[in-house]
């Protein structure tokens, strides 16, 4: 009987140990407060959080978080930092959305308008390409700080916005548009599938593509890059130009699910995806980063802010909330690695 | 000494701000106004006191992001304690009270950043959301009316004259805060081994532990330095609008941070300067003077500044990169 | 009146981990004396250094400063004892004055909190006119040189009333000129009364200074005497506790065609019309001391620093190399002298690292990596040397630097270069690893690959090159076989001009 337990706890433990690998400790840790979180809120409000609706609900709000986490997560490997993400995104539906207001569209048959949203893709992604591109080619021409050319780029993209709208919103764009952003085709929402689509390209562009590869040896050493041969200044260009595409897709996503287009829309996003890499185990000093890592996080945050929902907490609470949440995290990392140094 | 000279970010921005003067002197009349000399001046009296704070952090080798929700929180909390206490003290004590909370915040920022070994800029990043959003969630949403001493400080006119239009152009004596600050701030970095050991930090920070510095402490005070002079900000911007707006000054760092990098402050060289503050506040203020002045509607504002962010770091760049070679 | 000694340590203990660093450590060091420490890197040289100044504490022993037991003191208390370090990196502030880096410790440890400017002024310009070193008192440290910096590190000791000077290999960044007024300025200080402790691991240094000499191995002294009983054998001996032998790389270029031919290769104001001939099979040292273009040589024909004329001509074909590119293209490779900042990725992992350079070959026709292929390949690349306890999955940063160096010659021997340029090979690594890593140049070569070696250490060059040359104010001054070379008539020519 004994030995039975005995050996079972062994087995269990090298199954830990073995997951533990597997998937990284962080990862662990981050796996079971999502799924601890899940579970207290599923007890607290059973009929509120597991019902349908609400699950869909946050897999459309889950969307927006985690494509800008996603990001701001991949600049975060190269090393550097990504402050125009969302200014990226608001510019890019801004002028999508004024494409959907000339009349031409605004009159035209739903073929027309069908056209429009695919199109409104592709336009994104050239977006995406120009204005990282920019952020991408002015880093790494000039070896400039990401943080000031992106604070930079930031005011000037958001700075077009507002002159493209006059510093108004813009909506009412038309009806196929809003069905399309709030679509739930198979019971799924369009934002989480576009959501997911982006984690598996991005799942397969870290792990499965030489830039993948150059990209974390560049966010660990671009010196020793240089010295191997590898592209830098592709690799720091490519870089922001994903994390750009990413986010003027955002942009489409946020546009069509609202049914506006504003210059300073959801600027929280922000922080917030700095946060989610953070708590993902990104390291903001680059070389490393964890996608794993990175969705347990925005789930965990996902979960957290239904919750808060739920609960009626009030927007301005939340504010407090996600800065005392990233401090918490930070000491906490900071003293598990502390510790773990006095062990040794 | 003459290569120097034209190495630094100050003078660059010096000559920038004669050559604005010049252009738009020549393009509107207005320009050459004693008041719009006065205008400027205005409108640069809080963010060229906040730019001081950034300054210092900058100076030590971090960005800090939190320095506008402390001049913001320090201010409401401020006003808040004085309207519920229904007192209405000297200005002086007004502003005492400013600094205690905007030491406290400086404080909590400092404690994070010494214990966590965590970058500034993220910490900070941090409290700022915490400050701003523990101000409107625990001490209140309401604007609120300022004590009669905040007011009456916004009346006081340093030198008020009468215009050929019949009009009055006045300049706030508060100005002559600004004037004492940026003087007693120089002569810290200048002239104490606090100041110098910010320098120090800015450097190397390895080597500022081997001299004996105390690193910590020297980032405490730092922020705490930080803090007590964004809280003046705070309370002369309340005292100016006669109004304590809750999560007021928020959103508008970029302005501040720009003024403070195109003024020749590197946080990563350790580099900053009181005077180059000073210019690149004036050339910040000039320029979103003039498109007033030339009927530029506002809202070309922010693209025209994420320019001049990027031109004046693109322009650094190059600069010195000529030098070296 | 007896003369007391600066430090003296006793039965020195220290573990780290539970591993001893220390392990009965005796040193003394009395006035006006210049010692020198040598020891291979991990043998308790840095250790100890850490002790005597504070910053670390011991598990056993005694420290006396000035004949005082001292217990539990701090970096402070032996700053006050008079003892100063300057590291290799200098600790300097680049972003503050001359004048100001000269004062910043003695000013941050008295009382007061005010800056005394005009007395900073005085002081520090005066301790420069003392060791007659010409720097500006306003220009700032980042725009110094390396030599400069360092006159600054030793007036900043000197400020603070330095009784002993601890010096971490000073002279690995300078020119000879530079290192001739080095030991000047420590014969001048010797004079003063001022001791210097000189961690060298260059025999020549220590002859010069004529010093008496420390040699540790794993913790403990293993030798104390003067410079004039070693030789360069007794030395490899004392540090290593063993003797190594080797035999001179055997090529015969008669009847090959060279593989690459450089003429008149120029770039303004590092080297000038440079020629030579590369055999294929053959290991074609490049010596020359610090400043003399042999690095920049090299990072030239990786493509680096491009050069201005001249041409390359790699198997009868003229080529151009103009980037990193073109040099991989040309199947170049070059190890670089600085593995932590410039060769590998040390939080990385030894597999990842050792297959950096290769990926491009693994892409597949989807235009993808497959995680299989990268490991498996990782495997097979780390079978190319034997390293002992070399696993895949460990962060290259806790290997030794030997173990470290060999990654990183797997790295590219790897990438199957026809080239390869071995910058400083074994700077910084034990002897053991040292003869194992020359061994492997020799293996590589006989099978085909063309090597060269860049070295300012002259019997590294004759223990693995058949062929070297010697630059000097980028110029090649000297070419012949190893065998015909003696090490004393290269060293002649090295410092003949008085050097750079």
């Amino acid at each position: 009987m004994r030995t039975k337990n005995e050996k079972k706890s062994a087995e269990t433990k090298s199954a830990w140990k073995e997951l533990n690998h597997r998937i990284g400790d962080n990862n662990v840790k981050l796996l079971l407060i999502a799924v601890g979180m899940f579970l207290i809120m599923a007890a607290l409000r059973p009929k509120l959080f597991l019902n349908p609706i609400s699950l869909r609900t946050m897999g459309v709000q889950m969307a927006e978080m985690g494509l800008f986490s996603i990001a701001m997560m991949i600049v975060f490997i190269s090393g550097g930092i990504d402050l125009s993400i969302i200014a990226i995104a608001n510019l890019t539906s801004v002028l999508i959305g004024l494409l959907m207001q000339m009349p031409a569209v605004e009159a035209g048959s739903a073929g027309t308008i069908a056209l429009m949203i695919v199109l409104s893709f592709i336009i994104a992604i050239v977006m995406g390409i120009i204005l990282g591109g920019i952020n991408g080619y002015l880093i790494a021409r000039f070896s400039l700080q990401p943080m000031l050319v992106t604070l930079g780029t930031m005011n000037l993209y958001m700075g077009i916005a507002i002159v493209l709208t006059k510093g108004k919103a813009l909506s009412g764009f038309p009806p196929m548009v809003t069905d399309f952003g709030n679509g739930t085709p198979l019971g799924i929402p369009v934002p989480f599938i576009i959501l997911v689509v982006v984690v598996a390209a991005i799942a397969v562009i870290l792990n499965h593509t030489k830039y993948g590869f150059d990209l974390k040896l560049f966010g660990t050493n671009a010196l020793a890059s240089r010295f191997s041969g590898i592209p830098n200044t592709v690799v720091t260009v490519k870089t922001y130009i994903i994390s750009g595409v990413i986010s003027a897709i955002t942009g489409v996503e946020m546009m069509t699910r609202t049914n506006t287009a504003r210059a300073d829309f959801g600027n929280s996003y922000l922080f917030i995806s700095i946060l989610c890499a953070i708590l993902g185990g990104t390291a903001p000093e680059g070389g490393e980063g964890s996608l794993l890592g990175l969705v347990l996080a925005f789930t965990i945050l996902q979960i957290l802010s239904s919750g808060f929902n739920m609960l009626s907490i009030s927007s301005i609470m939340k504010d407090f909330i996600w800065g005392a949440l990233l401090l918490g995290v930070m000491a906490l990392n900071h003293v598990i690695a502390e510790r773990r140094r006095k062990q040794i | 000494m003459q290569k120097r000279l034209f190495k630094t970010n100050e003078s660059l921005v010096g000559v920038l701000i004669l050559a604005i003067i010049v252009i738009f002197s020549i393009i509107s009349p207005e320009f050459r106004s004693i008041s719009a000399v006065f205008n400027i001046l205005r409108a640069s009296i809080v963010s060229s006191i906040v730019a001081l704070a950034l300054l210092l952090v900058f100076i030590s080798g971090g960005i800090d992001m939190s320095f506008m929700s402390v001049a913001s929180v320090s201010m409401y909390a401020t006003v808040r304690l004085l309207t519920n206490l229904e007192i209405n003290p000297p200005l002086v004590v007004v502003f005492l009270i400013g600094a205690v909370v905007g030491a406290i915040l400086g404080l909590i920022n400092a404690l994070f950043v010494t214990k966590t070994d965590m970058p500034i800029f993220i910490v900070t990043l941090a409290t700022h959301f915490i400050y701003k959003g523990a101000c409107l969630a625990f001490i209140g949403v309401e604007v609120l009316d300022v004590p009669e001493s905040m007011i009456s400080l916004s009346r006081s006119n340093l030198i008020s004259l009468p215009m050929p239009d019949g009009s009055v152009t006045n300049l706030n004596s508060s100005i002559l805060i600004v004037v004492a600050l940026y003087v007693l701030v120089f002569l810290i970095l200048k002239y104490t081994k606090f100041g110098r050991k910010l320098f120090a930090l800015g450097g190397d920070t390895v080597a500022a532990a081997r001299s004996g510095i105390n690193v910590p402490l020297t980032i405490t005070l730092m922020f705490v330095c930080a803090g007590v002079i964004a809280s003046v900000a705070g309370i002369l911007n309340a005292s100016l609008l006669r109004l304590a707006t809750p999560g007021d000054m928020i959103g508008n760092e970029l302005p501040i941070m720009a003024a403070v990098i195109l003024g020749g402050a590197d946080s990563a060289k350790g580099r900053g300067s009181v005077h180059g503050t000073a210019l690149g506040v004036l050339l910040i203020a000039i320029i979103s003077n003039s498109l007033t002045m030339l009927r530029i509607p506002s809202y070309w504002q922010k693209a025209v500044l994420g320019l001049i962010v990027i031109i004046g770091t693109v322009l650094q760049h190059v600069l010195g990169k000529k030098e070296n070679a | 009146m007896e003369k007391k000694n600066i430090v003296e340590m006793r039965n020195i203990q220290k573990s780290f981990f539970g591993s001893k660093a220390l392990d009965g450590f005796n040193l003394s060091i009395g006035p006006g004396e210049v010692r020198s420490l040598m020891g291979e890197n991990g043998c308790g040289k840095s250790t100890a250094i850490k002790i005597m100044s504070g910053f670390y504490d011991y598990d056993g022993g005694e420290i006396y400063f000035n004949g005082e037991l001292q217990k539990n003191f701090k970096p402070k208390d032996s700053m006050k004892a008079g003892i100063q370090v300057i590291y290799q990196d200098f600790s300097l502030y680049p972003n503050l004055t001359v004048a100001e880096n000269i004062m910043m410790n003695k000013t941050m440890n008295t009382p007061g909190h005010g800056m005394k400017w005009k007395q900073i002024k005085e002081e520090a310009a005066e301790v420069l006119k003392q060791l007659g070193a010409e720097i500006p008192l306003d220009a700032l440290v980042e725009d110094l040189n390396v030599a400069q910096r360092q006159m600054v590190a030793i007036c900043r000791s000197l400020v603070q009333d330095a009784k002993l000077i601890i010096m971490d290999e000073p002279t690995s960044a300078l020119t000879y000129k530079e290192i001739q007024y080095l030991y000047k300025i420590v014969k001048g200080l010797t004079k003063r009364g001022i001791s210097t402790l000189f961690v060298s691991h260059k025999l020549d240094e220590v002859e010069e200074l004529s010093s008496y000499v420390t040699i540790m191995r794993n913790g403990k002294n293993v030798f104390e005497g003067s410079a004039a009983e070693l030789n360069r054998e007794k030395v490899v001996y004392y540090m290593t506790g063993r003797e190594i032998n080797y035999a001179p790389y055997e090529y015969d270029s008669k009847g090959k065609e060279p593989i690459m031919k450089v003429e008149g290769l120029t770039l303004e104001p590092y080297f000038e019309d440079i020629n030579f001939s590369l055999y294929s099979g053959e290991i074609l040292g490049i010596t020359g001391l610090l400043g003399c273009g042999r690095s920049e040589l090299a990072k030239s024909l990786f493509g680096l620093m491009p050069s201005q004329s001249g041409t390359i001509t790699i198997d009868n074909q003229q080529v151009k190399i103009r980037s990193v590119d073109d040099a991989l293209k040309n199947r170049i490779g070059y190890v670089p002298e600085d593995r932590m900042t410039e060769g590998l990725h040390m939080p990385r992992k030894i597999g990842t690292n050792a297959i950096a350079c290769v990926t491009d070959q693994m892409v597949n026709k989807y235009g993808l990596l497959s995680q299989k292929d990268l490991k498996n390949r990782m495997t097979t690349a780390l079978q190319r040397i034997k390293v002992a306890g070399l696993d895949e999955n460990k962060a290259v940063q806790a290997l030794s630097g030997g173990n470290q160096q060999k990654v990183l010659l797997i790295k590219w021997l790897e990438k199957d270069p026809k080239i390869l340029i071995l910058n400083c090979p074994t700077v910084g690594v034990d002897v053991g690893s040292r003869s194992d890593i020359h061994e492997v140049i020799k293996k590589i070569a006989a099978e085909g690959l063309s090597v060269i070696v860049i070295s300012d250490d002259i019997s590294e060059i004759k223990q693995v090159c058949n062929r070297l040359m010697v630059m000097q104010n980028g110029k090649m001054v000297f070419e012949a076989d190893t065998k015909n070379a003696s090490t004393e008539k290269v060293e002649a020519i090295l410092v003949a001009n008085g050097g750079n």
